[in-house]
């Protein structure tokens, strides 16, 4: 089988780097799939999984699908491309949509969408199947889970690690307002007051706008949490799962202040790695992470909650339920699962 | 984990109170700023034109234009494939000379400090997207000099830390403005003005 997954941005984490695990997972069971994104915000830069990659500036996506001549094509959110996706005049492509935004702008597409020229939607979760449902009711979306990178993410000994000096914390995200990113640097400052010297890196943001970076070190200065806060705009994997063993050694824990999350990559990956959430009580949290001490659910907006949270962050936790939440992720979010429901959802209309 | 009992628990509402007042304010400034964003879109020429062709389009005449809009639409994709291969530009390294990726010491800034002694080469500029340009194309570490604090080294600091790199700050300018980029560079240098180790 041969599959285009086409995308608009071309970055570095979010569902770029959902869609490089899918390829490489795909690869494994004999399907060839190829990326097409229209933008390069970085990603080109980073190592991919032997090519089958390619960019909006060098071959438009007509071009692509008539050159590859796919079994299927998948657009992720990128309602200009879905006309491209189907190819030439004769011989139409089956065009299926992943909707992986779960923000009230970014689902707004859906309401003037032409289902018609589409042979299926995809989701990655129960929370967005409900979402989109809501939007586009003669279309019933098929859920394909998310898969996770084990590679770089994953539990390690702590004989093999030194133990940080500070607590640490960490924040993943784009700068973006769903993200609340201000929050982060607010937490810090009441983290700072709660248990003393801490530490906060905040990673992303690569393509952040200048004023919003601006913005950024100017809550810094406010917060008075110069010397607690770091701010990595862009980070490998294998760096960042370093970053989260060393949150967990350290007695810290990552932060999501997130108003809403299609799936929650970041956090799963932060779990992979033993390093326990403070979390805006989402529902889809509710359907990917299972009740653990692992996952403190809180409202974001209750400072109470969550500086009890900061208090209730354990030293040392609980090796047997770390333990436990892995194997539940890698189980639930496998390649094994992914294959089967991406097999489901477009083997129907093949 | 405790609430330090030094400061006391008035100190610990005190400051929760504070926040939640920050809170609020990030909330206004964001409200204000989408307002202000609404504001400028409804002004905007493309809104206009969007007005006046959603009520041609809707009036006895749209037959009359579907050649204009298809006119358009190419427009469009022209613009779109242009603005497409402009970002291509934005993020290559092309602008990185041989010299600036063999610099062992970087300075970033109008010239080098008086009295630094580097042990290789120095590459020095004040253009903040060519140093940019010097930090994302990777390469060995050294040493990277800061003079001045602007965004887009600032948002590298880190990452070129993490990558090895020993960074100093160095200002041309010391009784220079402690605005939020100068604070948050001497915090997360590793070094400050003469090279003593934070």
């Amino acid at each position: 089988m041969k599959v285009i997954y086409a995308y608009r941005y071309g970055i570095v984490g979010g569902v770029s780097s959902q869609l490089l695990l899918r390829q490489a997972a795909m690869a494994e069971v004999g399907i060839e799939c190829h990326l097409f994104f229209s933008q390069d915000n970085g990603l080109r830069d980073m190592p991919c999984n032997g090519g089958r990659v390619y960019y909006g500036c060098d071959i438009s996506l007509r071009k692509l699908v008539l050159r590859v001549k796919p079994d299927v094509v998948l657009v992720v959110d990128s309602p200009e491309l879905l006309r491209e996706a189907r190819g030439g005049f004769w011989g139409r492509i089956p065009v299926f949509l992943d909707v992986h935004t779960t923000t009230h702008n970014g689902l707004a597409y859906l309401s003037h969408l032409s289902v018609n020229m589409l042979s299926g939607i995809c989701v990655p979760t129960k929370y967005s199947a409900g979402l989109v449902s809501g939007k586009v009711a003669s279309c019933a979306p098929s859920v394909v889970p998310n898969l996770l990178n084990t590679d770089d993410f994953f539990r390690r000994s702590q004989e093999h690690m030194s133990e940080p000096a500070v607590r640490e914390f960490i924040w993943v995200g784009k700068l973006d307002n769903h993200k609340n990113w201000q929050l982060a640097i607010i937490y810090a400052a009441l983290a700072k007051s709660i248990l003393g010297t801490i530490r906060l890196t905040i990673v992303g943001g690569f393509t952040a706008p200048k004023a919003r970076a601006k913005e950024l070190f100017e809550l810094i200065l406010r917060m008075d949490v110069a010397n607690e806060v770091r701010w990595i705009d862009r980070i490998g994997n294998a760096e960042l799962g370093d970053l989260y063993r060393n949150c967990a050694l350290s007695g810290g824990a990552m932060l999501v202040s997130s108003r809403d999350e299609s799936f929650g990559m970041a956090a799963a990956e932060a779990l992979l790695c033993g390093c326990p959430l403070i979390a805006n009580d989402l529902p889809v949290f509710r359907e990917v992470f299972p009740d653990s001490s692992q996952v403190q659910r809180v409202d974001v907006w209750n400072l109470e909650e969550v500086a009890n949270a900061f208090k209730r962050v354990e030293m040392g936790a609980d090796a047997e339920k770390i333990e436990q939440m892995s194997l539940y992720l890698q189980k639930q979010y496998g390649k094994t699962k992914f294959i089967r429901a991406f097999r489901a959802a477009v083997e129907g209309v093949l | 984990m405790k609430i330090n009992d030094d400061e006391g628990v008035g100190n610990f509402e005190g400051s929760l109170f504070d926040v939640s007042v920050l809170q609020l304010e990030c909330l206004r400034e964001e409200r204000d700023r989408l307002r202000m964003e609404i504001t400028q879109i409804k002004g905007s020429p493309a809104w206009q034109i969007g007005v006046a062709f959603d009520d041609i389009l809707r009036s006895p005449i749209r037959n009359g234009m579907i050649y204009s809009v298809r006119f358009f639409r190419r427009l469009l994709r022209l613009r779109k494939k242009e603005r497409n291969m402009a970002r291509h530009i934005d993020f290559s390294h092309d602008g990185v000379t041989l010299a600036a990726l063999s610099a062992e010491t970087l300075v970033f800034g109008f010239d080098v400090p008086p009295g630094y002694i580097a042990e290789g080469e120095i590459w020095i500029t004040d253009s903040a997207a060519l140093m940019s340009a010097r930090l994302d194309a990777g390469g060995s570490a050294g040493t990277l000099i800061l003079r001045h604090a602007v965004v887009p080294i600032l948002q590298r600091l880190e990452r070129v830390r993490l990558a090895g790199w020993r960074v100093l700050w160095w200002p041309e300018d010391e009784g220079a403005n402690e605005d939020a980029l100068v604070v948050y560079a001497r915090s997360n240098c590793d070094g400050v003005h003469a090279g003593e180790i934070a």
